[in-house]
């Protein structure tokens, strides 16, 4: 695996604000990295700093092996980019637009014109749109273009700020499928804060809070590491004198009510310090409180548990080994 | 300059599509073509007034016009087209910045430079395009109401007209790098175009600002003396490349 991104404490301010702040990173590709973090964290002036738009205050980048600084236009020339509000020329048409984009990479027009189609296809915009003024597009069309747009040039190192944000679901179902297949060829640096998308596209994820970096790691294995197993339990009865009886037991570390799925039952969500010890005591304390059982399920935790477990700054994130994985 | 021709090539077919090319092109002809006319027609719409009853205003005796006349009316309608330039140009990477276009392209494998010298170089042809266009068709109208025309004086005339509206353009584009949107780069290019016209009216500076030369090119038609012309035409040039050179400087350092 070859190292597509690096910083190296990259730091941007902004006067007194610090936007990002010691930020280290090493992207391996190919493959597809999420870059996560609530609306204002610091996703896009990182991106913009990776791509040459900003100038970091301190810190060090390199992209695909090269420092952007003393090897722009190398760099550049291996590189795809989309902005988080990608904008056209209003009197261009999709079409013209890629020409010019093949042009400034000096592709041959024959070769534009057949790469302009195949991308305008390949990100789902229908022909009669091709050559009509972009003015007139919707913000999906003009996302689905700008993907367009930064895969002109075939590149190594791909880098999306918010590929999906204008997007319909469907229409995120595509983009998402289309970021996914990129990734199995060359690396995707994306950006998000919608957690869904992230999970369902990217093996590794880097979180960003307030310009810090929170965590890097493979998505899966974040995912067993700093979210408590949850198991959600539905019984037919009142769970008022159970709840009270497991909120002292050892092995649980919180619990709430969790919604009825039917008349007659009640249902708790508890998370567990230790899964197996859980699910040995878990049905002994129903039948002990004269509870029919009805479902007992574990539930698995979704990056967005993740995100919000690292994000809330009352809880720490638990080390591998408090929690035992 | 890494993508100075694609950046050209698109210049083109903005201002194509975006009509300004026909906005200039008709401008200068109305120019070129309409001051003899005026000249023409100025002493009969001045005697038709004079029979009316005036209300005791005084009578206003216009001589028969000529040649002169005719290129002096032609200046003096040339000296409202800087504006057109300033205006048509203002905008040109205000606006791309603005609307967060620039970026897009220039994390290309292009230059900032040649981007810049795009957006000059365009406007710049089609300028003297339209030069040329107004002066040919004044020099045809000309020649046909009031008699031949001294070809060279006038072909040097526009040389330095030209010149002048090359300092409005540079002036205008620098005015589109350093302002942070189209209304502000409007008030840099307006306010220079002002500042300029008021250096020009001030003595002992007049003739050496492109407003003083766009007067001293009144002279040249009117056959006085024009010893500053060659100051005047130099401090321009001068003005205009350092103009393009500190809007390039800053543009290279800018975070879009």
């Amino acid at each position: 695996m070859s190292l597509a991104l690096e910083t190296c404490a990259l730091t941007r301010c902004f006067g007194e604000v610090q936007a990002v702040e010691q930020l280290d990173l090493a992207v391996h590709g190919p493959g597809v990295f999420g870059f996560l973090g609530a609306n204002g964290a610091g996703k896009t002036t990182t991106i913009r700093m990776l791509v040459g738009l900003l100038r970091p205050t301190s810190g060090e980048l390199r992209l695909l092996d090269q420092s952007p600084e003393t090897n722009a236009l190398l760099v550049r020339r291996r590189l795809g980019y989309l902005p988080q509000d990608p904008a056209f020329h209003p009197w261009m048409s999709g079409e013209e637009y890629l020409l010019h984009i093949g042009d400034l990479f000096g592709l041959a027009r024959k070769e534009a014109r057949r790469r302009a189609h195949e991308l305008l296809e390949r990100c789902g915009l229908e022909k009669p749109a091709w050559r009509r003024r972009v003015a007139g597009w919707s913000g999906g069309m003009k996302q689905r273009l700008g993907i367009a747009q930064a895969l002109m040039n075939r590149p190594e190192l791909i880098i999306l700020d918010e590929p999906v944000s204008a997007l319909d679901p469907l229409g995120r179902i595509d983009v998402l499928e289309l970021v996914e297949s990129l990734g199995r060829e060359v690396t995707v640096f994306m950006s998000s804060h919608i957690l869904a998308d992230i999970e369902r596209v990217c093996e590794e994820v880097a979180i960003l809070d307030h310009g810090k970096l929170l965590v890097h790691e493979k998505t899966a294995s974040l995912k067993r590491r700093a979210v408590r197993p949850t198991i959600e339990l539905v019984v037919r009865g009142d769970t008022v004198a159970l709840a009270k009886a497991l909120a002292t037991a050892p092995w649980v570390e919180r619990l709430e009510p969790l919604e009825a799925p039917a008349e007659g039952t009640s249902g708790l969500r508890l998370k567990v310090r230790e899964l197996a010890e859980a699910q040995l005591a878990l049905p002994k304390a129903v039948v002990e409180h004269g509870l029919g059982l009805v479902s007992m399920s574990p539930a698995t935790p979704s990056l967005e548990d993740v995100f919000i477990s690292l994000i809330d700054r009352n809880s720490a994130v638990p080390t591998t080994e408090e929690v035992g994985a | 300059m890494t993508g100075f021709l694609p950046f050209c090539r698109k210049e083109l077919l903005e201002q194509i599509r975006t009509h300004r090319l026909l906005v200039l092109a008709v401008a200068f002809l109305l120019v070129g073509l309409g001051s003899p006319l005026i000249a023409k027609a100025t002493p009969d719409l001045v005697s038709r007034f004079a029979q009316d009853d005036l209300g005791g205003m005084e009578l206003v005796i216009v001589r028969d016009p000529g040649v002169r006349e005719a290129l002096l009316q032609y200046h003096k309608n040339f000296a409202m087209l800087p504006l057109l330039v300033i205006l048509l140009n203002v905008g040109a990477i205000a606006l791309e910045k603005s609307r967060r276009i620039a970026p897009m392209a220039l994390v290309k494998p292009v230059s900032r430079r040649a981007y810049l010298l795009a957006k000059a170089a365009v406007p710049a042809l089609l300028t003297l395009g339209g030069t040329l266009l107004s002066a040919s068709g004044c020099l045809l109208y000309t020649t046909v109401l009031f008699g031949e025309v001294d070809a060279a004086g006038f072909a040097l005339a526009n040389a330095l007209l030209f010149l002048v509206l090359l300092f409005y353009l540079a002036l205008s584009l620098f005015g589109s790098v350093i302002a942070p949107g189209v209304a502000s780069a409007a008030g840099v290019g307006i306010g220079g175009f002002a500042l300029v016209s008021i250096a020009g009216a001030l003595p002992g500076l007049d003739d050496y600002t492109p407003a003083g030369l766009l007067s001293g090119v009144a002279d040249l038609i009117l056959g006085r003396a024009t010893a500053h012309l060659g100051a005047g035409a130099l401090v321009t040039g001068l003005a205009t490349v350092a103009l393009l050179i500190a809007a390039q400087q800053v543009l290279s350092r800018q975070e879009l």
